[in-house]
């Protein structure tokens, strides 16, 4: 994965595969639906 | 091309296609040799940045690199899909212009039409329309035995 898509991923511009969205919950230990859940970016989390 | 290494593939393409190019120019005949020696030229000037650019890092030196990440390669797929309907728009508004100028070269326009269209419908055929498979729950009629053992 690039600097730019990493970039992109967390400055909500891009939202990953789910093969991708898993791998990178895994590498963080945590799950993908705390990751990547929508209303946690709407309340800042 | 999978046995070209990845940061040689753009380069390489550019370069086969361009001495291509310039090959034609040179069975052309007559003065095309010119022509094909200043392509060439310009060819190897191409390749050379590519492979330049290959090593670099944005996402559109990651293209010419030929290590794409899933959001690259989305980029990718979307800026030849504007491509491909730029080409249709502007061969579609050629064979209009060369039909009302009574023009006898609106064939070619009405050719390249065609071409983007047959590439659009296989597209379809390929990555979407008829893909689709029997329904996780088919069971053709036939009674479907229980996993589970009793």
């Amino acid at each position: 994965m690039s600097r730019q898509t990493v970039i992109s991923i967390e400055g909500g511009r891009y939202l990953p595969s789910l093969p991708l969205a898993f791998a990178i919950a895994r590498f963080f230990d945590m799950t993908v639906d705390k990751m990547f859940d929508p209303a946690n970016e709407e309340a800042g989390t | 091309m999978r046995f070209i290494r990845p940061r040689l593939r753009k380069p390489a393409g550019i370069a086969l296609f361009g001495t291509v190019y310039a090959a034609a120019w040179l069975v052309h005949g007559g003065n095309g040799w010119q022509w094909a020696i200043t392509a060439e030229i310009g060819v190897i000037a191409f390749t050379i940045a590519a492979y330049l650019r290959g090593g670099r890092d944005s996402d559109e030196d990651a293209l010419y690199g030929s290590r794409i990440d899933e959001r690259q390669q989305l980029i990718a797929q979307r800026s030849w899909a504007l491509a491909g309907k730029v080409t249709m728009f502007a061969a579609f508004a050629g064979v209009i212009i060369a039909v009302a100028a009574r023009a006898t070269w609106w064939w070619p326009f009405a050719a390249i039409l065609a071409v983007t269209g047959f590439g659009y419908l296989l597209g379809l055929s390929n990555y979407g329309v008829g893909e689709e498979g029997p329904a996780d729950d088919a069971d053709d009629g036939h009674q479907v035995r229980s996993p589970v053992k009793r």
